[in-house]
């Protein structure tokens, strides 16, 4: 649907887009020539969708082990004249700033976009950073769209604005914009000619601006002020940073969502006042904001996140308009933490301003948590017949309470929760296995760190080399389900998907992988025979030193997909009369197609998957098969099936 | 205050993973393309790939900004499933016909003895009633299992709403814009299915107007 609105469109076409797929749009109209990024939250869609368009509209593409790997790609594609785009979520980026500080420096040739999409509230995260701070801190322009339609164009502005000041640019997004979606205007697609074009070499070949030894890097450093100073020149541009003057003594300053949020509280509480809105977060438009302040009296800073806008406007201020009164988060009428949204902003606002709210929230919002403050929780779970429910369980039998778990980020994270209590830590991606060497220095119970397939590609390797290196004594459980489940499924060094046909792959072992880096004591097992997954996990806990175990399945949801492609029908399990009601399936394991029913165990048939694990947990043997091979045969012999 | 002079109208989808908000929203979205206003929605929802808590905040309006509904601002709160419209009931107000499917979702969470902790369906109506103009529940599930299939609940869905709300746009460009959603092989089942939704609301709301 989607695909097909952004891929045929016509120019001038006006179609509803998630601001992903308007980012998309946006790309392919500015011409890019090579996509790389690693998958997160809320930034998936755009590299799922460029990785799918790469045939038909010639760009290349890849899914990058990690997002310093793939803006390094997209680094070397733009030195060579390129058009390159790197995508992740805002955590990502912080894994890529040791590259992204120093292309400050070299610049590129072509053109560099980096897609940071943030996360404010945390909806899927670890932690809410506010990376409008990145562009200052690295010196890298940055631009920050406060819609799906502006996301689409300042897409495209970012390549123009990276091959003109040949510097790297970040796009930066909020969940809002990204997973928010509106009407938006098409462009034009320019034509491309596949297969991309190659290079040479000596054309580009530049030492003093792509080696950075300390001598020449203190040039680029000096050249870096000059090319800021020019960026700044070009973010006065009203483009970007608009501003309405109605002659108002009140301002709005305002910046992404933010800025839509303020507009819809200007017509709520029926208040005129002149707006600014920042489009560029860095460099600031600073001769344009001291002309907007300087005839206020007061300012109202609208921005999620930190106060950066408040903070540098004050700064502003200081000559502007010295006796200006600012309103925003220092002055404690908007929050610091987590999204906004219109009614935060309308609220604020009549705060700063004195005004009487037109609507009582607090009173509506009260009577609704009383109406619903009994009611059960729907937390989110594990899907039935998920390899990491059984390999959780098998582990915890395996070591009981008193081990230590040190997880990692992904579906099994969902284990932090009863009855699994198998992720003890979970701090960013990787950590699992740094923390579990940290802590086996100084813990005598077992200590066992849990990673998905692609965390352990996207940042494991390192923290393994390091355990071994070390003679670490703790156990690596690799939960192998064949995908970057968490994030869409996207495929990875030892996941090649069907998507993956048009560019192919070699694939890497994960076992070989840890042999390679030196662990001796290796197994490979399958998630769902609980048992012998435990006898494995007690012997691994009890050999001194490193030892891994690649536990693998594939993911319940592609098993699913794979089983309906080739028409193979999905056997649910059943609870037999021999259930005694000891409840240990649910106590201990829980999965959501379990539920107890007048005392005994319930397999609930349209939500069960058939990977049999309850089966081989139940004490009583009393879970089997709907139609085991014997009921079958029967069936068939008697022509009733 | 006649729809046509509102700002925005408001539109809650509050439903569980893998129940198709998502497709209602593609429908609307669309829908609204042709008629000329503009729109706006934000997707909520938590780290699990199902069977977690999805809420589509939509705004359909000649001029719209943010998606996020303001408490009490929604129009119509269309619910998927039971437990999760109640839970949304921050965004109604006397203005607000809920409009509510009564197919029960388990709460995963609620392995052991559930039902104990599930709230009837009557007594979720009647909290909507303490809060919302107008509480309306269907079967909805039931009428698209009998046009075909239960996928094509929220067809159902879609044809009562076209049939009970005010609606800022013509109820045809819903209609059409479904069919173009939906996969060719599945259209027959999701007319019929829109069309029983449509039928169920012109009896309801025929019988309660008998009632006042
Ligand atoms: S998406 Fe796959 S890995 Fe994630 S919870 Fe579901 S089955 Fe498990
Ligand atoms: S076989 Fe058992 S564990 Fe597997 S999906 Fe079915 S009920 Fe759940």
């Amino acid at each position: 649907m989607a695909l097909k609105d952004i891929q045929a469109g016509e120019p001038g076409e006006k179609v509803f887009l998630l601001g992903n797929e308007a980012i998309v749009r946006g790309a392919l109209e500015a011409g890019v020539e090579l996509v790389a990024g690693y998958p997160g939250t809320p930034s998936s869609e755009v590299l799922d969708l460029l990785f799918a368009l790469a045939p038909e509209f010639g760009h290349l593409a890849e899914y990058s082990v990690n997002e310093k790997v793939a803006v390094e790609t997209a680094a070397g594609a733009a030195i060579v004249g390129k058009r390159a785009f790197a995508i992740m979520k805002h955590v990502g980026v912080n894994v890529a700033t040791d590259a992204l500080f120093a292309l400050a420096q070299t610049g590129v040739n072509g053109a560099l976009v980096i897609l940071s999409a943030d996360d404010p509230g945390m909806h899927s995260s670890q932690s809410e950073q506010d990376n409008r701070l990145y562009g200052e801190h690295m010196h890298l322009p940055m631009l920050d769209p406060s819609s799906p339609a502006e996301a689409k164009a300042f897409a495209q502005a970012a390549f123009e604005l990276s091959h003109r000041l040949e510097l790297p640019v970040i796009l930066r997004t909020t969940t809002r914009v990204s997973h928010g979606s509106a009407l938006v205007r098409l462009g034009t697609i320019p034509p491309r000619a596949a297969p991309a074009e190659k290079v040479h070499w000596a054309r580009y070949r530049n030492p003093q601006r792509f080696t950075m030894v300390p001598v020449f890097a203190r040039a680029r450093r000096l050249l870096l002020t000059e090319k800021i100073a020019q960026a700044r020149q070009l973010c006065e541009d009203p483009r970007y940073n608009p501003v309405k003057n109605i002659g108002s003594s009140v301002g709005i300053l305002a910046s992404g969502i933010a800025y839509e949020y303020a507009l819809e509280a200007l017509q709520v509480l029926e208040l005129e006042a002149n707006v600014m809105k920042i489009g560029t977060p860095y460099p600031l438009p600073q001769q344009t904001m001291a002309e907007f302040i300087a005839d206020l009296k007061v300012l109202v800073v609208c921005e999620e996140l930190e106060p950066y806008l408040e903070d540098r406007v004050r700064a502003i201020a200081k000559e502007a308009n010295p006796g200006l009164k600012i309103y925003g988060k220092r002055s404690g009428h908007l929050p610091l933490e987590f999204e906004y949204s219109s009614q935060i902003v309308i609220s604020g606002l009549a705060k700063a301003l004195s005004l009487q709210l037109p609507v009582e929230f607090e009173k509506i919002e009260h009577r609704a948590r009383k109406l619903i403050q009994d009611l059960p929780a729907r937390t989110p779970v594990f899907c039935p017949g998920c390899p990491h429910q059984a390999s959780l369980y098998a582990l915890k039998q395996a070591v009981g309470q008193e081990a230590v778990f040190c997880g990692d980020i992904g579906c099994y994270t969902l284990g932090v929760q009863s009855p699994h209590n198998a992720v003890d830590t979970c701090l960013c991606m990787g950590a699992s296995i740094g923390l579990a060497n940290g802590i086996q220095y100084f813990s005598d119970d077992p200590v066992v760190a849990i990673i998905g397939d692609s965390t352990f590609f996207h940042s494991g390797l390192s923290a393994l080399a390091n355990a071994v290196y070390h003679q670490a004594n703790l156990t690596l459980v690799v939960l192998d389900n064949d995908t970057t489940a968490m994030t869409g499924h996207q495929p990875h060094p030892s996941a090649l998907d069907h998507r993956m046909k048009h560019t192919g792959g070699k694939l890497l072992d994960i076992a070989q992988v840890a042999e390679g880096l030196g662990v001796t004591d290796v197994k490979v097992l399958g998630a769902l025979e609980t048992e012998r997954l435990t006898e494995a996990v007690k012997h691994s806990v009890a050999h001194r030193g490193v030892s891994v175990i690649v536990s693998k399945e594939p993911c319940a949801l592609n098993w699913d997909r794979r089983r309906r492609r080739v028409g193979q029908p999905i056997v649910a399990y059943t609870v037999s009369d021999r259930c005694n009601g000891c409840l240990e399936c649910l106590r201990d394991f829980n999965c959501i197609a379990i539920y107890e029913q007048d005392g005994l165990a319930q397999i609930d048939a349209a939500l069960c998957n058939g990977c049999g694990a309850c089966a081989t947990i139940c004490p009583e043997e009393a879970i089997i098969q709907r139609r085991s091979a014997g009921d079958l045969l029967q069936e068939l012999t008697h022509g009733t099936f | 205050m006649a729809p046509s002079e509102r700002k925005f109208w408001n539109l809650v989808i509050a439903g569980v993973g893998g129940q198709g908000t998502i497709l209602t929203n593609a429908v609307l979205g669309r829908a609204v393309a042709r008629s000329g206003l503009e729109v706006v929605t934000a997707e909520t929802h938590g780290m699990a790939q199902r069977y977690g808590r999805i809420t589509i905040h939509l705004r359909i309006g000649p001029e719209v900004h943010g998606a996020l509904i303001p408490s009490g601002g929604a129009d119509v709160l269309l619910g998927l499933e039971p437990l999760e419209t109640l839970r949304s009931i921050e965004c109604c107000s006397q203005r607000t016909l809920v409009l509510m499917n009564r197919q029960v979702v388990r709460p995963p969470s609620l392995a052991l003895s559930w039902r104990a902790h599930y709230p009837s369906l009557e007594e979720i109506e009647r909290r909507l009633q303490q809060v919302a103009g107008t509480v309306l529940s269907l079967e909805a599930h039931e009428l698209a299992r009998q046009a075909g299939t239960i996928l094509a609940t929220n067809a159902v869905m879609l044809g009562a709403l076209c049939a009970t709300a005010e609606l800022p746009i013509p109820a045809e460009l819903i209609r059409q814009a479904l069919f173009e959603v939906v996969p060719a092989k599945a259209q027959e089942i999701n007319r019929d299915a829109f069309e029983m939704g449509r039928a169920w609301a012109h009896l309801a709301q025929k019988s309660s107007c008998h009632q006042s």
